[in-house]
């Protein structure tokens, strides 16, 4: 019987949305009436699944770089300057700096589409503000949509406690944020001035700190708009702290005096770029994506400067915050495995590469006091000898799927014009199907999307609804640009209507990151998102595909709202986010999860924090409840590594003394640092709907395990770490190659049920390969 | 440069670029039988192209002048290569080279769908290609392969009640 049914083409042209509307409808109707047809659907609709998918794992190639530069180099010479339209809408003053470097530069061909200088800035700490600091000189391809994909994600000047407002309680944006305003066009000229006169405070400015400045003195020094130089449209200000944002040769060769550039980056940049016409095919250095990179790669990613060692009589307190995101294990694995090249250093966040596996950390016991338990040891360096690495664990209560709290859950789907490579929407239907599998009649799910309009697509609905889900997903269609602002507002407000006590309300972002905000700025965005968070309806980020990836926006955001950042790049990530770990993504345990660790001097002369760069916590914030810090799920795991040295070691990697303080004498020893102590960690966490943090703390004391006796857990996190430190080329990765990754990693492998630890040693074989 | 002198703006065409060069390069190199060297210059030479052409002419059909340029280039290709020329539809798809990044991710069920979809015919291959890989519409993918609308439906129907039946009998 199902034969004659399956004669009918309509069935395939329906489910992929070919019918005309009417022929939809009629179509539907005679589903309902017949079951077997729907039964059909339903079977070949299994296929296209299936195929997409196929299709869009096989579509994994991209142009060699050098044959898109040829592209956009051709491009160039048939779209001379002159003749540009009157659509550009470009802050001219913004401008001028890079226009001014363009004189220095003597030709603007030289600059090729994506090139752009990012200016030095401090790293500072997530929770610090974030001052945009870098210029992009953008030269003959300075359009709107352009310097809008630069500019999304750019406005982190102001902290997420918005402390950066004036007493009128105006929001002053970064000229980052009023440049990104204004390039969503629909600004009234008083604001264009200010944007300008911001934008131009800015570009003027010296160094990282100068836009901050310029915009809490905005009225106080007033530049008038006529004082700026030549206006050139052919450049664009990036305001973005942070881009590892592509480099050209002729970009840097003109060090204009205000920018400070990143030598050591750029020297590195150029001799790849030296060493690239021998190698034309797929082997690309890494710096070599990042800083020329022409494959149209966009991402975006947080410069990160790494944790230098800390003399212990300087500092003897390090702060910082949990991490549980796994993007960049995710982002690092698709550049090695598919991409077959080093990911930019940028990409590589050491914490989040450690903390993607799951280790065999002890809960803590049902009726245990703290929702995680706590544990540490120090063992040997294998990568130094002489120094000593200490490894902090702490693992979140598990929960069964059946214990979970009811879930509200509110998808908030980009269905941008970017999100249109077939890697990237399909694989965020087949996502929410897997997560979808995980829910009971009792917990409810909705779908914003976010496009040219925001819109809901599935008002809340039992999760059993399969079908009127499905119906939903199978509706949905990529196109029209990004307005996320309004978009998030919607799945807030939809989050809210149908608010669990006591469950978890979650909005959950699948976006490639391109995130136009739109009318909101991120500034309030963040905002947003905060005080969603401090109501109960916290944020996961769920990042796909690659090339337009706003990394450290997402990690932000995410970070803000409670919740964590993983990075979609295979159906096999979506089974293990948002299966394998339903719980943890879903429910959280501890909030505001900090750790301070105070060494004995006695016993540690020195210590490095391996990754967690952007996390690192003033001391002052461990005791501060209104400091947000990171997020436990449910049976997740944490790991931190120090590298100590131990005192009376020498070594090179310990800092210069700084001479005694005149007036004042050093610190005493304690009675407490004779004991065989070597450091103390304390912790602190809220519960998952409190506001005073709880603290646990305990000393940890060095038992000598040599690297051989540590447990397969300690010497597999050890390898990751140093993998880490590789990719990232690291001057703290000691003594250990590629190679020596994979021996420990091999050996240290454990029974290895996901096969993850079989899949990171294929990674450290590729990079080792490419490292070459 | 075209004779409007209209020309893209550089961001359309690297936007055009990002869009379409994954499916170009996956259409061009099936199409051409793994040679993924003879894929490159295909796609490239297609955004060359594209580059020449006026944006008001082709922009509203953009994805399909895309793979029938990309289509027509390749046939060409297999021309120079074939002394005798010979019908698109028989154009040999022979095995992938296995690539590098093709030998790494085994998943087994892809394999198996990989398989069965290879024992298609090449028309069902390429439009299930152009429309799952591509994104084109029904109208789009006549435009690039020739045949009607309905034959196109006809085609990727057959396409998936095969695939259906065969994973059914695995």
């Amino acid at each position: 019987m199902s034969d004659s049914i399956w004669d009918d083409p309509n069935v395939t042209a329906y489910i992929l949305g070919e019918l005309s509307e009417d022929e939809a409808i009629a179509f539907e109707k005679r589903m309902q009436e017949n079951p077997s047809l729907a039964e059909v659907v339903a079977e070949a609709r299994s296929v296209t699944d299936q195929l997409q998918i196929m299709y869009t794992e096989d579509a994994d190639k991209t142009l060699d770089p050098i044959r898109r530069e040829a592209i956009t180099e051709r491009h160039s010479e048939h779209s001379p300057e002159t003749k540009r339209g009157t659509a550009w809408r470009i802050p001219l003053i913004l401008l001028a700096t890079a226009a001014a470097l363009l004189l220095l530069v003597g030709s603007p061909y030289l600059f090729t589409p994506d090139s752009t200088v990012s200016s030095e800035s401090a790293s500072s700490p997530r929770s610090n503000a974030r001052d945009s600091g870098g210029f992009s000189g953008n030269a003959n391809t300075a359009i709107d949509t352009e310097i809008a994909s630069l500019m999304s994600g750019v406005e982190q000047t102001n902290s997420p406690q918005g402390d950066v407002r004036d007493d009128s309680g105006v929001e002053l944006k970064s000229a980052g944020a009023m440049a990104e305003s204004y390039m969503d066009s629909e600004m009234d000229d008083a604001d264009m001035d200010d944007a300008m006169d911001e934008a131009s405070m800015d570009g003027f400015g010296m160094g990282a700190a100068a836009p901050r400045k310029a915009a809490s003195k905005k009225s106080a020094g007033r530049i008038p708009k006529n004082s700026a130089s030549p206006r050139k449209p052919n450049a664009a200000f990036s305001g973005q702290q942070g881009d590892t944002l592509p480099l050209s040769e002729a970009a840097i060769a003109p060090p204009a005096p205000m920018f400070k550039f990143q030598e050591k980056r750029l020297r590195r940049a150029l001799a790849d770029k030296a060493e690239m016409p021998g190698e034309p095919d797929r082997l690309v250095p890494p710096d070599q994506s990042s800083a020329n990179d022409v494959s149209g790669n966009r991402d975006r990613f947080e410069n990160l400067t790494e944790n230098a060692f800390q003399r212990v009589s300087d500092a003897p307190l390090s702060t910082f915050s949990v991490d549980v995101d796994t993007a960049s294990y995710s982002k690092v694995r698709e550049y090695l495995l598919k991409q077959r090249r080093l990911p930019p250093v940028d990409a590589v966040r050491i914490e989040e590469l450690v903390n993607y596996f799951n280790y065999e950390y002890l809960p803590p016991n049902d009726d245990a006091k703290h929702p995680f338990a706590a544990k540490a040891e120090i063992i040997d360096c294998p990568w130094n000898d002489n120094h000593r690495l200490a490894r902090i664990a702490l693992k979140g209560k598990t929960m069964q799927p059946k214990n979970r709290p009811l879930s509200n859950l509110v998808f908030l789907l980009d269905t941008s014009g970017s999100m249109s490579s077939p890697n990237k929407l399909p694989l965020v239907k087949a996502g929410m199907n897997m997560l979808l599998s995980q829910l009971g009649e009792n917990d409810r799910v909705a779908i914003v999307v976010y496009a040219g309009s925001a819109g809901l697509v599935l008002d809340s609905t039992p999760a059993t609804k399969t079908r009127k889900i499905e119906h939903a997903l199978n509706t949905l269609a990529a196109g029209g640009s990004t307005n996320g602002g309004q978009g998030i507002q919607l799945a807030y407000q939809t989050a809210r209507d149908n608010f669990i006590d006591g469950g978890v309300n979650r909005v959950i972002l699948c976006t490639d990151g391109d995130f136009n905000v739109g009318t909101t700025g991120t500034g309030s965005l963040v905002r947003m998102v905060e005080k969603e968070a401090a109501g109960q309806i916290f944020l996961s980020v769920l990042g796909f595909g690659m090339g337009n990836h706003n990394d450290s926006m997402l990690e932000q955001i995410s970070g803000i709202g409670n919740g964590n950042y993983a990075f979609i790049d295979s159906q096999k990530e979506a089974q293990k986010v948002l299966v394998d770990q339903a719980s943890g993504t879903l429910v959280t345990i501890a909030k505001d999860v900090k750790l301070q660790i105070e060494f004995n001097p006695r016993m540690v002369s020195a210590y490095r924090l391996i990754g967690y760069e952007n996390r690192i916590l003033a001391k002052e914030d461990f005791n501060n409840d209104k400091k947000d810090a990171g997020e436990i799920g449910a049976g997740h795991a944490v790991t931190a590594l120090y590298e100590l040295i131990p005192a009376g070691v020498q070594g090179t990697s310990i800092p210069p003394k700084v001479d005694e303080l005149k007036y004042q004498s050093a610190n005493k020893l304690t009675d407490a640092a004779n004991g065989d102590e070597s450091l103390t960690l304390k912790l602190r966490y809220k519960q998952p709907d409190g506001n005073t943090s709880q603290l646990v703390e305990f000393p940890v004391i060095d038992n000598e395990t040599t690297f051989e006796d540590a447990d397969h857990d300690a010497r597999f996190a050890a390898a990751v770490a140093s993998f880490g430190m590789q990719l990232r080329e690291s001057e703290y990765s000691g003594n250990w190659n590629m190679q020596k990754v994979i021996d420990v990693a091999n050996d240290a492998k454990g029974e290895d049920m996901s096969g993850l630890r079989a899949e990171f040693v294929e990674m450290a074989t590729a990079a080792k390969l490419l490292k070459q | 440069m075209t004779e409007s002198g209209s020309t893209w703006p550089a961001e359309a065409i690297n936007a055009l670029v990002d869009r379409y060069e994954r499916p170009l390069l996956a259409y061009a190199g099936r199409m051409l039988g793994g040679d993924w060297q003879g894929a490159q210059d295909a796609v490239q030479e297609t955004f060359l192209r594209l580059c020449r052409e006026d944006p008001a002419k082709i922009e509203s059909r953009v994805a399909a002048w895309l793979f029938s340029v990309c289509r027509t280039r390749v046939i060409d290709m297999q021309r120079t290569n074939h002394s005798t020329p010979f019908d698109s539809s028989q154009v040999a798809l022979a095995d992938q080279s296995p690539d590098v990044s093709e030998s790494v991710i085994k998943a087994e069920d892809r394999d198996q769908l990989y398989d069965l979809v290879e024992k298609l015919t090449q028309r069902q291959q390429e439009v299930l290609r152009l429309r799952l890989q591509a994104g084109l519409s029904y109208r789009e993918i006549a435009q690039v392969t020739g045949l009607t609308i309905g034959n196109v439906g006809f085609h990727l129907h057959a396409a998936v009640r095969n695939l259906r039946d065969s994973l059914a009998v695995s």
